[in-house]
């Protein structure tokens, strides 16, 4: 049965490449689309190929994979640390008596609850942006000023609750005590819920998208925004993803907001003309086929370790078998390749000056902080789940990676473009070098460990 | 719903669906997506997290014991989204029929001016 399936997987790649490799549209899409087939045949068989076997879980709870890798020496120390993790998220909001018994569903509590409006500020940054796109979708298109207004104002918030999430992230006390840093979305408990997580590097992020955001929206009010339909709404629904990306504390869904900041492709084609149509291709077909690789390394960590929650990962590390952690530490490295390529990385970032040099100037302003997100998810990453090795090569030059950047300034040469171009340019200091070129390095160094 | 869409384009053509589509597609996703979105966020006005949802069971006059879930509110924005997005993807398609005719329209058009330019 390994045998069928690989070479289904195999035969399904290999046609995929060949051909995304043709230079035709359709054949490109249906080429992506083989891919998609492959990789979901490899997810299927992360779940381990069994004969005779329950379909989800058995009525005793066999069947989970973390199980079935055999890192049952792991479980108690797991299930230690989540107990602990859902506490943390549960109760220290300063609302007493929320620890639920473990596993079961929230029922509604009687009448309306003191209102605690801070708790709900971590998912500010996804929600405000939605709202605001989607109400944007509604409003028609020749009313420019309204809808501008809308956006600015949604931007303007963004970047005041972002200030906010800043000082709770710093420890700012409140009253009753610290404010929580975890909100588990839905209320499911810990280890299961998609769990947003704040601290001080996802804060100062979500400031920096949204001043970015409110500089280049104000900028496009002088002309851009007018140039082809549905801008604005694209915009939010970009900070809704970037947002979610800084913000979430578990992996799978942070391939769901990676894929929401795809709505950078139809930015990206904003003002049409060929050039934007070629380089939009480019950039949304290699982007998918990073989000594949994406999910190739999800699939063989959730393989591995049985979770996706950053937190809960990091804990079930330590007990990992060595025989698992070659294949833990395959995709991670996998992982760290698809970031790269979304980062826009020296070897991996050739479709970035295109895109660059294509994009409305605003939208390349924007694009900026949408290629940090994937530097930011790889430091995050690797700080967490190699812990400090990982940390020494910080050091380690920081002299070849100004390449992008500087090719896409040669290529812009209208005064527009350039400004695109430079925001990168003037950030890309010596010491972000260092974290871009420490970024790309420790997965491989991971790896060779 | 998408299928009843795209049989009216097949049936009665681009130009006599759009003349008489009332709801834009772009409506039906701007209008799910809010849907969606403020069901979800109808939990935090309780002060639950966002997209806690609710469930109780009803009894209703003649069709007894019904189950209710505030989730399906946000299932019926999703379906909005949907509806208006597949509409959206397959009108996009149908309009490479109008435009390959304007297209050749405007060819001949193109070589009628030459004709009357070499005369």
């Amino acid at each position: 049965m390994e045998l069928t399936l690989s070479i289904a997987i195999g035969v399904l790649t290999g046609s995929g490449v060949w051909l995304i490799l043709r230079p035709r549209t359709y054949q490109l899409v249906i080429g992506l689309s083989l891919l998609s087939y492959a990789v979901n045949l490899f997810i299927f068989s992360m779940g381990r190929l069994r004969v005779g076997a329950a379909p989800v879980l058995g009525v005793d709870g066999t069947g989970n994979p973390a199980d079935f890798a055999g890192s049952h020496s792991a479980g108690a120390g797991a299930h230690r640390h989540r107990d602990r993790f859902r506490h943390n998220g549960a109760s220290s909001g300063g609302t007493a008596g929320r620890a639920r018994p473990h596993g079961k569903r929230p029922c509604r509590r009687a009448g309306i609850a003191l209102m605690d409006w801070t708790r709900h500020l971590l998912i500010v940054p996804i929600l405000l942006p939605l709202v605001a796109g989607a109400a944007l979708l509604l409003i028609n298109e020749t009313r420019h000023t309204l809808k501008a207004l809308v956006s600015l104002i949604s931007a303007l918030l963004l970047l005041v609750g972002g200030m906010a999430l800043m000082r709770i992230a710093a420890g700012a006390p409140d009253g009753t005590g610290t404010l929580s840093t975890t909100y588990a979305v839905a209320d499911w408990p810990a280890p299961f819920a998609i769990v947003l997580v704040l601290d001080r590097l996802s804060a100062l992020m979500l400031v920096l998208t949204s001043v970015v955001a409110l500089a280049s929206l104000t900028f496009s009010l002088a002309r851009w925004h007018g140039a082809g339909p549905h801008f604005h709404s694209l915009f939010q629904f970009l900070l809704m993803g970037l947002g979610g990306a800084f913000l979430t504390g578990d992996l799978f869904n942070l391939f769901v907001f990676f894929e929401i900041t795809l709505a950078a492709y139809g930015l990206l084609l904003h003002g049409s003309g060929s050039f934007r149509v070629r380089s939009g291709l480019h950039y949304i077909s290699i982007n998918l086929a990073a989000s594949l690789l994406f999910l190739i390394g999800v699939s063989l960590i959730y393989g591995v370790t049985g979770t996706l929650n950053m937190a809960d990962l990091a804990s079930r590390l330590p007990g990992l078998p060595d025989e698992d952690r070659v294949l833990f530490e395959a995709g991670a490295a996998i992982l760290g390749v698809a970031f790269l390529v979304k980062a826009g990385m020296w070897p991996l970032g050739f479709w970035l000056a295109p895109a660059y040099t294509a994009a409305a100037a605003p939208v390349g302003a924007i694009f900026v902080v949408l290629t940090k997100v994937g530097v930011y998810v790889l430091l995050r990453l690797t700080l967490l789940l190699f812990g400090s090795p990982a940390g020494e090569l910080t050091g380690f030059g920081g002299m070849v990676v100004a390449l992008p950047p500087s090719s896409s300034r040669h290529q812009a040469c209208s005064l527009p473009r350039l400004w695109a171009g430079s925001p990168d340019i003037a950030c890309s200091s010596r010491r972000e070098r260092c974290l871009r070129l420490s970024a790309w390095v420790t997965p491989v160094s991971c790896r060779a460990r | 719903m998408d299928a009843g869409f795209i049989l009216q384009y097949i049936a009665a053509g681009t130009v006599w669906v759009e003349d008489r589509l009332r709801i834009l597609p772009v409506v039906w996703i701007g209008s799910g997506l809010l849907l969606a979105a403020l069901t979800g966020a109808a939990s935090i006005i309780v002060g639950d997290p966002f997209l806690t949802s609710y469930f109780r069971y009803v009894d209703l006059p003649i069709l007894g014991k019904v189950p209710l879930a505030s989730a399906t509110v946000f299932d019926l924005g999703v379906f909005g989204l949907v509806v208006g997005a597949t509409v959206l993807m397959l009108i996009a398609i149908a309009h490479q029929s109008i435009r390959r005719l304007r297209a050749a329209r405007l060819e001949e058009e193109r070589q009628s001016e030459e004709q009357q330019l070499w005369s």
